[in-house]
């Protein structure tokens, strides 16, 4: 376009931009009156008050409060009930005909509200989550949208990715060139490549990771190539149908190689790797209380607990940590003492191990087989380490046991496991597994099919549909109030994080989500989401989800 | 021990699986079924309704107050379920075999699914737990013509006995998979439109030659040829072409080469991405688009993700439904796939007929399966409520007034 | 090494034709009359106004019946053209470019530079002026978007110097060696732990204690990570970027900020919370500057340095004015044309082009005009000579055929202290 044609499109332009002024401007201004309760809750003076009135409250905890209040100051639940008075200086909302609920956590989350830093953090990285955190990372919107307001994010998921380009004009040595993820990142920071561009190739390393497990339709050999979820080009909104044959992105040309220094699996527990988690709050647009706890518990990869070797020197491991905790001790006891010559004790595994010992956090690994679920409650009960089961297909069969032992589920209601051929009644997935835990006092919490947003357009099977989730356990039996438990007060326990999350109490934190219907009811959208005290997502201003008229249609 | 239910029920229906039919002859069995609620997906919903089934087909439907039981009907009960129409799959891989792209030519229409048909299998077991007793079973996208679908019921029984149709459908591949990625002819979608216009071109003089013939304009039969054979239903419009299309320029390409040159029976199979966009062409035609897999659409321009099918649905398309594309999706959540349509923005009713009638008058079988009608095939699915919401779940599937499917004998599967 | 690495820089462009003659005889003064002067000054715009320049400096500016033309003076009628002050640069980035180029490769239709190093580890301290080479420099591109200085960046972290466009005289380039300092920050341990460290060891009273240890830690990577092709500061005993970071924390220079995200904004208004005298000139994106505009307003001492383009908002394609929105929200704004901006005008001579849509699209005038001359001269400390038409400060000017802003005005003249360095017939 020639410069004049420009400025001749200027009125056009110009009404353009005053809309968007128009409508960012009222975004603005709510912002703003929100800080203020964020800077107050620096000092003594108390912040204003924000009062939700009108909607149907579903504590979890403390059941459901029918046309209540609820009181929101400096980020904290105030006051809740029927009869709260409203301050006369309160910000109102009103949530008459809304259902409020706790925001939902999930224990498993990726690529959400982490910087590349550490989402790609390689062995021998030396970043830390709290500078790497990332309040504008828009898969947060996505996940509010959702009613997602906290959870477990991996870091470091996508390490050992290696990028292979084709060589470009003016190069020294033709041919391909292999970039890693940090290099790319550096490129990134040069200007030369945007950040969309990061997250394109972020993505495929995290669907190239995926592919492990979905080998099995793979192998039904119906997509030449790989049809499966393609990907809708962040540069210029085409469709790429995915990898192509030679496993190259059609749109990037870019070929994910996996080349990690050391083998994925099994890591021995000689030295034991276990996965690292961030829990995140999702304040979109703000650091601070964003980072609530690392690794809330000790993950360990399936394989690693397999074997005889394996089972030894995790024993091993678990009576170092257990003597060294003792040899501190006495070295604490006989400092107080002012004994002399005495030397501290040195930690000879890693901190995890030694909170896991200490009970302070979980031990969490994924199991499905009924055995292997047996045999890692035996060893948690021999070893005396609280246990979180991750999967658990066939945890239906082990109901009991597990119950008695107390330990926790993560599972996907959904999820599916053949079964053995002529042993169908004890094993595989089955449907009515949330029912038959609940039966049998199994705590359990619902993750969703997959732990990352996906924008591939496969509707409800990704991180946004993990209220569904909870649907899908209505299905297999639970009641509605287990299930809506298991996106908030179960994964908050599971996390240790229950004095804070997964319930509307007083003197809890206020994350909140007003909801046009009821939590499981698959039409129901978030309208409202509240973090820390704050309004962090509006469906109609946010725009991330459709917004209509449900009976316009 | 097992919190669990029974175990010699589900042995009895592998056995049934596997082997042939139970002494009990379908034919000759007469059930009438009240619910709290019958959606027939012909007309209003019916609130305490009673359909009788008879011979394996419908024989008639209606307020449980105004349909009169004989004595000899044998009841089922649903209480307040509620009783629809079997779920119609139009795009379904899991039939039989996976082996679904034969690659050596990029045109294949000698090529046929009825050969890889094993009925009854175990995906096709949880699509019926799903709902699901109509699928069409059609081959892959890896070249532009994969062959003939063949339409199927989900039940047990012989090939012929669950066939519905063969051919069901041809199937073709526009693009976004059957690129040849070798340089060769093929690569790119002017190549690949081309190599779908010359086979169909070859076909349909095929076929005008033998029409001549049968119309006594020509005297001399025209050399049988086996690989065009399959062509002669498609261009007599008696079966429509499913295409693999997505996108403006995609659908574009679809209506003028394969609707408006070629005179085809045509469905939108995918009809994904910014695809909604040229609606208006496409309902033009009167043409159905059977959306899916991918449900919605990210927009980068707004930021926003839209519902595939709401789009549709609000520019107007007559006959619209969903798929699986099973197993991208499994063929148990086909009604899911339509329950997350409603989420993105479409209406429930039209939500229910997306699943049952629109996709059986897309296939052109809407005259035996898809709705609760009188004289139709007597597939039907008792919900412990909304089939779209994913809480309730299916209690018994009847496929040919036969019960092929009752969770209080067998496992449940979904 | 180091000396080759500008050329690519400044662009490889063309030839001009008409080679700009340098004018002689500095002891003539020379008089413009009968233009428009944009004086961004406290005089704001005079219309037919006088200018006279002696000396490399402005004797007198003002309306006609004002402004007394020496008789000695060369006189030109400059009716109907507009003269403004030359455009300072403040943040020309040698990032990217200054890289050993071990090649390229394709990134979807783009294609990149790959440079040699990249790695988490704390990016090491270069001063501009050791990388910078004026004998290799084509100054034309430059010349030809009306830029007469520029702050030049370091490529991550260091000291940035002051260049002015002298193509005839390149060993007079250099006009300050010792500039500001510079910081490339993301939201990663190496680079905030370089920035609270360094602050925190400025924050500590004196020569002494162990408030020092960032910047110590600074100072031995910078010789470890990274070969100096030539002798900068770290041959002193002093520590340079100690003294830096000390200028900074007591608000005696701004520090540049090269925020590479969003998030990386909020670390560093974080990391700088306590310390209210720290100035921050920072570059960023239009959609970064969006995310943050609330926390950006709220802090004092701030200076956003942008590039004049019409940007999208974060979350969609809706095209937005940011300096616009940035302007009204009170902040104070500076631009930065950028090398690519540089180089990809070399073919017009209507450098203000991008300026002119922003303030056809609402931004301000006078906000455009200060933030293309008097600002950047403030921020890189030459405010007293640099970006404004006032008597005593430097003859440093465009002349544009009409105004700067109307595609149609072509620039005509670059004076740099006096001298004609640029000129198209």
């Amino acid at each position: 376009m020639k410069p004049i044609d420009c400025l001749r499109k200027r009125t056009s332009l110009t009404l353009t931009i005053t809309l968007v002024l128009a409508t960012s401007g009222s975004v603005f201004a709510q912002s703003e009156s929100s800080d203020e309760s964020g800077a107050a809750t620096k000092k003594d003076a108390p912040g204003p008050v924000l009062a939700i009135v009108g909607g149907d409250i579903e504590t979890v905890t403390q059941g459901t409060i029918r046309r209540g209040t609820i009181l929101v100051q400096d980020g904290k639940i105030e006051a809740i009930g029927q009869g709260v008075e409203v301050p006369e200086d309160a910000e109102v909302i009103d949530a008459t005909g809304k259902v409020i609920t706790p925001g939902f956590i999930t224990l498993d989350m990726s690529g959400v509200g982490l910087g590349p830093a550490v989402r790609t953090r390689a062995i021998g990285n030396n970043n830390k989550v709290a500078d790497a955190l990332d309040p504008f990372d828009r898969n947060m919107k996505f996940c509010l949208g959702a009613g997602i307001t906290a959870g477990a994010v991996q870091v470091g998921s996508s390490s050992g990715f290696r990028f292979r380009f084709e060589s470009g004009p003016d190069s020294e040595a033709p041919g391909p060139v292999e970039l890693t993820l940090e290099d790319l990142m550096q490129l990134a920071r040069d200007g030369q490549i945007g950040q969309d561009v990061i997250d394109h190739l972020v993505a495929h390393a995290a669907e190239h990771g995926d592919d492990h497990d979905k080998a099995s339709d793979a192998a039904l050999g119906l997509f030449a190539g790989g049809d499966g979820p393609g990907m809708v080009s962040p540069f210029d909104d085409r469709f790429f149908s995915e990898i192509d044959r030679s496993g190259a992105c059609a749109h990037c040309s870019a070929t994910v190689m996996e080349t990690l220094p050391e083998p994925l699996a099994p890591p021995s527990p000689v030295r034991p790797r276990p996965n690292s988690h961030a829990v995140i709050k999702l304040a979109y647009g703000e650091l601070s209380g964003m980072l609530m706890a690392e690794d809330p518990f000790y993950s360990l990869p399936a394989s690693s607990l397999v074997g005889p070797f394996n089972l030894y020197s995790w024993r091993e491991n678990i009576k170092k940590a257990r003597t060294y905790l003792d040899e501190l001790a006495q070295y604490e006891a006989d400092k107080e003492a002012g004994k002399k010559d005495i030397k501290e004790p040195r930690k000879p595994v890693d901190d995890g191990l030694i909170r896991l010992v200490k009970k302070e956090i979980p031990l969490r690994i994924a199991v499905d087989s009924a055995d292997g679920i047996r045999s890692m409650v035996a060893l948690a009960r021999e070893l005396d380490y609280r246990l979180v089961i991750d999967g658990a297909s066939e945890a239906w069969v082990v109901a009991e046991e597990l119950g008695k032992a107390g330990v926790s589920v993560v599972l996907t209601p959904r999820s599916r496991r053949r079964p053995q051929p002529g042993r169908e009644d004890s094993t595989g997935t089955s449907i009515e597994t949330p029912g038959i835990l609940q039966k049998s006092s199994v705590a359990f919490a619902v993750t969703a099919l997959s732990s990352g947003v996906s924008l591939n357009g496969l509707a409800g099977r990704d991180l946004t549909s993990l209220p569904l989730e909870a649907a899908f356990a209505v299905r297999g039996g639970a009641d509605e109030a287990t299930a809506l438990a298991a996106l908030t007060i179960v994964p908050a326990r599971i996390l240790g994080l229950d004095d804070r999350i997964g319930s509307i109490e007083t003197g809890k934190d206020a994350d909140l989500l007003i909801l046009d219907g009821g939590p499981l009811d698959y039409r129901t959208y978030v309208e409202t989401a509240i973090v820390d005290g704050k309004v962090r997502y509006q469906r109609a201003e946010d725009r991330v989800y459709p917004v209509f008229e449900r009976n316009g249609r | 021990m097992l919190p669990f239910v029974p175990l010699a029920p589900i042995v009895a229906i592998l056995l049934v699986a596997a082997g042939p039919l139970p002494a009990q002859d379908p034919e000759g069995r007469r059930v009438a079924v009240h619910a709290g609620k019958v959606i027939t997906c012909a007309g209003d919903p019916i609130v305490d309704g009673t359909v009788l089934v008879r011979d394996g087909k419908i024989e008639a439907v209606g307020p449980r107050s105004e349909i009169e039981v004989p004595d000899d009907y044998e009841v089922i009960d649903c209480g307040d379920k509620f009783v629809m129409p079997g779920l119609v799959e139009v795009h379904c891989h899991i039939g039989g075999s996976g082996d679904l792209n034969e690659m050596v030519y990029q045109t294949n229409p000698d090529l046929r699914t009825l050969d890889q048909v094993i009925p009854h299998n175990d995906a096709l077991k949880v699509g019926i737990a799903g709902g699901v007793t109509t699928v069409c079973y059609i081959p892959g996208s890896g070249t532009n013509m994969g062959g003939f679908g063949a339409i199927l019921k989900a039940g047990p029984g012989s090939l012929d006995e669950v066939l519905v149709r063969f051919p069901g459908v041809l199937k073709i591949a526009q693009w976004g998979n059957p690129e040849r990625r070798d340089g060769t002819l093929g690569s790119g979608r002017m190549g690949m439109n081309w190599i779908i216009r010359d086979q169909l071109e070859e076909g349909r003089r095929y076929v005008r030659a033998w029409d001549e013939y049968d119309a006594g304009e020509r005297a001399e039969p025209p050399e049988l040829d086996l690989k065009l054979e399959n062509f002669k239903p498609l261009f007599r419009r008696e079966i429509p072409v499913l295409v693999h299309t997505q996108g403006y320029q995609g659908i574009q390409a679809t209506l003028e080469m394969l609707h408006d040159a070629m005179e085809l029976k045509v469905v939108i199979g995918h009809g994904t991405f910014e695809g909604y966009l040229i609606s208006e062409e496409i309902q033009k035609r009167e043409i159905p688009v059977m959306a899916g897999p991918r449900g919605f659409r990210f927009d980068p321009d707004d930021g926003q993700i839209h519902g595939i099918v709401a789009e549709y649905s609000e520019r107007g398309i007559g006959i619209l439904g969903v798929n699986t594309d099973s197993p991208v999706i499994p063929q148990e959540d086909l009604a899911y796939q339509a329950a997350m349509a409603v989420r993105y923005g479409w209406n429930e009713e039209d939500a229910i007929r997306g699943i049952t009638i629109e996709p059986a008058k897309a296939l052109m079988i809407d005259d035996r399966v898809g709705s609760i009608e009188p004289g139709k095939d007597a597939d039907l699915v008792i919900c412990t409520g909304s089939i779209l919401d994913p809480r309730n779940y299916v209690t018994q599937v009847m496929i040919d007034g036969r019960v092929i499917y009752d969770i209080a004998k067998d496992r449940r599967r979904y | 090494m180091t000396s080759h690495r500008l050329a690519p820089l400044l662009g490889a462009a063309l030839v001009l034709a008409a080679l700009p003659v340098p004018t002689r005889g500095q002891d003539r003064p020379l008089a413009l009359k009968g233009a428009t002067i944009e004086t961004v000054g406290e005089a704001g715009r005079i219309e037919s106004g006088v200018i006279v320049l002696r000396d490399g400096k402005i004797e007198a500016v003002g309306p006609p019946d004002e402004v007394t033309i020496p008789e000695e003076a060369r006189v030109i009628d400059a009716s109907g053209r507009t003269i403004m002050p030359g455009i300072v640069e403040p943040a020309l980035s040698a990032r990217g470019s200054l890289s050993g180029g071990s090649g390229t490769v394709i990134i979807g239709n783009q294609v990149v530079t790959i440079g040699g190093s990249s790695s988490s580890r704390a990016p090491s301290f270069s001063k501009a002026a050791d990388l910078f080479d004026p004998y290799r420099t084509n100054f034309e591109p430059l010349l030809r978007s009306g830029l007469t200085y520029l702050d030049l960046l370091p490529p991550d972290y260091g000291q940035t110097a002051v260049v002015r466009i002298l193509p005839d005289d390149p060993d007079a380039a250099i006009l300050e060696r010792e500039g500001r300092l510079m910081l490339s920050l993301s939201n990663s341990t190496p680079t905030l732990d370089l920035l609270r460290e360094s602050l925190e060891g400025a924050r500590g009273s004196g020569s002494s204690g162990q408030g020092q240890r960032g910047a110590d830690r600074n100072g031995s990577e910078q010789g470890s990570s990274r070969q100096q092709g030539s002798g900068s500061g770290s041959g002193s005993s002093s520590n340079p970027s100690r003294d830096l970071w000390r200028a900074v924390v007591e608000g005696k220079a701004p520090l540049i900020v090269d925020a590479g995200n969003a998030a990386s904004i909020l670390y560093l208004l974080e990391a700088i919370k306590e310390d209210d005298k720290v100035q921050v000139a920072l570059i960023a994106s239009g959609r970064d500057v969006m995310l943050t505009l609330d926390q950006l307003a709220d802090r004092p001492g701030l200076t956003l340095v942008l590039r004049p383009t019409v940007d999208t908002m974060p979350q969609n394609r809706d095209r937005i004015n940011v300096p616009r929105i940035v302007q009204e929200r009170g902040i104070d704004l500076a631009f930065t044309q950028g090398f690519s901006r540089a180089a990809l005008q070399s073919g017009q001579d209507t450098p203000l082009f991008d300026v002119a849509y922003l303030i056809a699209t609402g931004l301000p005038r006078d906000e455009a005009l200060k933030a293309l001359t008097s600002r950047p001269a403030d921020l890189i400390g030459k405010g007293d000579s640099l970006g404004r038409i006032e008597p005593g400060k430097s003859a440093s000017l465009l002349i544009f055929e009409g105004d700067p802003f109307d595609p149609y005005s072509r620039l005509r003249t670059v004076i740099l202290e006096g001298k004609t360095v640029y000129e198209t017939d």
